[in-house]
């Protein structure tokens, strides 16, 4: 049985066939990668199982159990997290109560009005554990809105990690970010979630991290899923090559390719 | 830009407030509150008693804009509300226990928040706005057109009652200027301590992350509307307390605190003082009270008065009276560009 | 006088449609009708129905009836 799995998904805008009869399954524990040119529906994928959108038709099973028609809320406490291509932050709280809300709404505790947040030294240490994987333990009392763009998109994926979720969708986390930064990013984020065991997807234009971090690629267009194998397989896969101009399976030219 | 949590420097227990730094001011000014009947004169204390009661009303008015991100126009519901309960306790139930009339109005603005907010947390900005105010006159409306019950534009009158049992003396301005002060400081102590401790708990903290992210927020296992309503709950008692400790005050529960130009009246105070800061509302709603009471003393066109000052004082203070004071408490503090709150004014 | 034609044309926008010249028309005629119809009918609550409906348009459709909010 596979962690998650979509049958036959499909969502419209319109005339625009977002994502059409898509089959997808994630293994637990494995670091998938869903690649594809932009416009080939893997966000909207990614937005229909974590719940912000319903799909038109078709199915979604996680752990076994159906979750299409489940509210976002739902999902979230059943295991499902995600990061944001488009930065989504607390802006003006500080990037330790970006963390600790994540550690709040897992324990239940949101629903404490009577009881002082810092008081809860369980909640703050675990916090500072995660802003110190994540190299952002300096910046625990400033406010997130004013750290800098890498420094963000690590934010954004700690508060869905410290979600301690089964299965964590990271949509595009080094998008945005100069070259430099981009390995140290997904070094961190590799490190953090081998350790914990969390089941992976990537939606990632660089093939170089693709090829690096993955066990798995998808490779999805215009919709529906064009090839699904091990890194080695997808790179040896004609269509998939000739299907993504411009986005060469080599890692030599993949650095200029995931600049969306 | 000044946030309702304190940003303490890097090093700092994260959300940590110093308890000792906090008492250093806030000890003068309970010095103060608690000497005030005794310095100055009674018309002046009976000014200051209107401006705490105005200012637990923009304490609750202020949950739901600094903290939730919502912007109520119609807060005169729960305000005059909390009044009309009061005088109809006394009108038709003949009581006269200040205890029971708080118990009454806070009941009275459960309900109506509660039904109220059902409706508008649905809805955000200009529409949550809109609605608010819509709902409010409504009940203007009926308070004004069912004159045989809530005495129309004449309004109902809402004799002194006691307080813990104490009967009111025969000198009514010296009860008011007296026990009636001590009775609304301590009220408004109370309520300032529970506000404090509201939004400093870990559902304050996810009224903020609402505020700030409602999609984020939602991702993270949060109930938006659920937690806005409750948000709204709180701040309709919070006012409808207010309401209550008017009446008397003012001895008449009138339609000019339902109609929704009061609860402009109360956003205003609000970001007159500063939205983003704790105690922003409550130095907005007292100065608003100054201000309006002594343009009304001072001229026959106090409207217009009020309205330049009220205009060139928002011009100068963008972010209100306490956001201007966190400015230059920051400037005192580090001399020069600061690095520590980055680029947020 | 002023601060009352504030409210109503506040409700003739929100009735009407935000952002549409034919809503405002539809908005001010269906608030001039049903204001004197309805103090002619039931003058104590002609001011509640006005706003009831406003709040019942901003339920039912927040946009207003024309609105392209």
């Amino acid at each position: 049985m596979s962690l998650l799995e979509t049958r036959a998904v499909a969502k419209s805008f319109g005339e625009n066939r977002a994502v059409d009869n898509v089959d997808f399954k994630v293994n637990a524990g494995e670091v998938l990668a869903l690649i594809g040119s932009n416009g080939a529906g893997k966000t909207t994928l990614v937005n229909l199982v974590s719940g912000l959108l319903r799909p038109d038709s078709g199915e979604i099973l996680f752990e076994g159990r159906e979750v299409t028609q489940q509210t976002s809320y739902e999902r979230i406490k059943s295991g499902i997290a995600r990061s944001f291509q488009l930065v989504n932050l607390f802006d003006q709280l500080t990037c330790g109560d970006n963390i600790a809300l994540s550690i709040f709404s897992r324990e239940g505790k949101t629903r404490d009005l009577a009881k002082l947040a810092h008081r809860d030294r369980a909640v703050w240490d675990e916090a500072h554990d995660v802003l110190r994987q994540f190299g952002l333990d300096s910046k625990a009392g400033i406010a997130a809105g004013t750290i800098s763009h890498g420094e963000r998109k690590l934010l954004d994926v700690a508060i869905a990690y410290a979600l301690r979720p089964k299965l964590l969708f990271l949509d595009e986390p080094t998008s945005g970010v100069s070259t430099r930064e981009k390995a140290p990013i997904m070094d961190i984020v590799s490190a953090i979630v081998r350790s914990g065991g969390i089941t992976i997807v990537i939606i990632e234009h660089d093939m170089d991290i693709v090829f690096r971090y993955s066990e798995r690629i998808v490779v999805m267009h215009q919709g529906s899923v064009l090839a699904d194998g091990t890194p080695d397989e997808i790179r040896h896969n004609d269509e998939v090559t000739t299907t993504l101009i411009g986005e060469h399976a080599s890692p030599a030219a993949a650095g200029d390719a995931g600049h969306a | 830009m000044a946030t309702p949590t304190t940003v303490t420097t890097g090093a700092a227990p994260v959300g940590g407030h110093s308890i000792l730094r906090m008492l250093a001011w806030i000890v003068p000014i309970a010095v103060l509150l608690v000497i005030a009947p005794w310095v100055i004169d009674p018309f002046q204390t009976l000014t200051l008693t209107y401006g705490l009661v105005a200012a637990i009303g923009a304490l609750g008015f202020n949950l739901l804009l600094g903290y939730t991100g919502l912007l109520s126009f119609g807060h005169s519901a729960f305000f005059g509300g909390g009044a009309y309960t009061v005088a109809f306790m006394v009108k038709y139930f003949k009581i006269a226990s200040m205890e029971l009339f708080l118990a009454g109005s806070m009941l009275s603005s459960a309900i109506v928040s509660l039904l109220f907010g059902f409706v508008c947390v649905r809805y955000t900005r200009i529409f949550f706005g809109i609605l608010t105010l819509a709902l409010s006159q409504v009940l203007w409306s009926l308070a004004f057109k069912f004159f045989w019950v809530t005495g129309g534009t004449d309004g109902l009158r809402v004799p002194t009652p006691s307080l813990l049992g104490m009967a009111p003396s025969s000198d009514k301005m010296e009860f008011l200027a007296h026990n009636y002060y001590y009775y609304v400081l301590a009220i408004f102590a109370i309520a300032v301590v529970l506000m404090w401790v509201i939004v400093h708990s870990p559902f304050g903290k996810a009224l903020q992350a609402i505020r700030d992210n409602e999609t984020r927020a939602e991702f993270i296992g949060i109930r938006i509307r659920r937690y806005r309503l409750i948000a709204f709950i709180i701040s309709g008692i919070f006012t409808g307390v207010a309401g209550a400790l008017w009446a008397p005050l003012n001895g008449l529960a009138s339609p000019d605190v339902l109609v929704w130009t009061f609860s402009g009246e109360i956003v205003f105070m609000t970001v007159l003082g500063g939205f983003r800061n704790f105690v922003g509302p409550i130095v907005g709603a007292i100065a608003f009270t100054y201000l309006k009471t002594y343009a009304v003393g001072f001229t026959v066109y106090w409207q217009l008065l009020l309205g330049v000052v009220l205009v060139a004082l928002v011009l100068a203070l963008p972010n209100g009276i306490m956001g201007a004071v966190e400015q230059v408490i920051a400037k005192m503090k580090r001399p020069g560009p600061s690095s520590r709150d980055g680029a947020l004014t | 006088m002023g601060v009352d034609a504030l409210v109503l044309s506040f409700i003739v926008v929100v009735i009407g449609g935000l952002g549409s010249l034919e809503g405002a028309l539809a908005g001010a005629l269906i608030v001039g009708v049903v204001r004197e119809t309805g103090i002619t009918l039931f003058p104590e609550i002609e001011l509640a129905v006005l706003y009831l409906i406003a709040a019942v348009v901003l339920l039912v459709r927040p946009a207003g009836i024309f609105g392209r909010a």
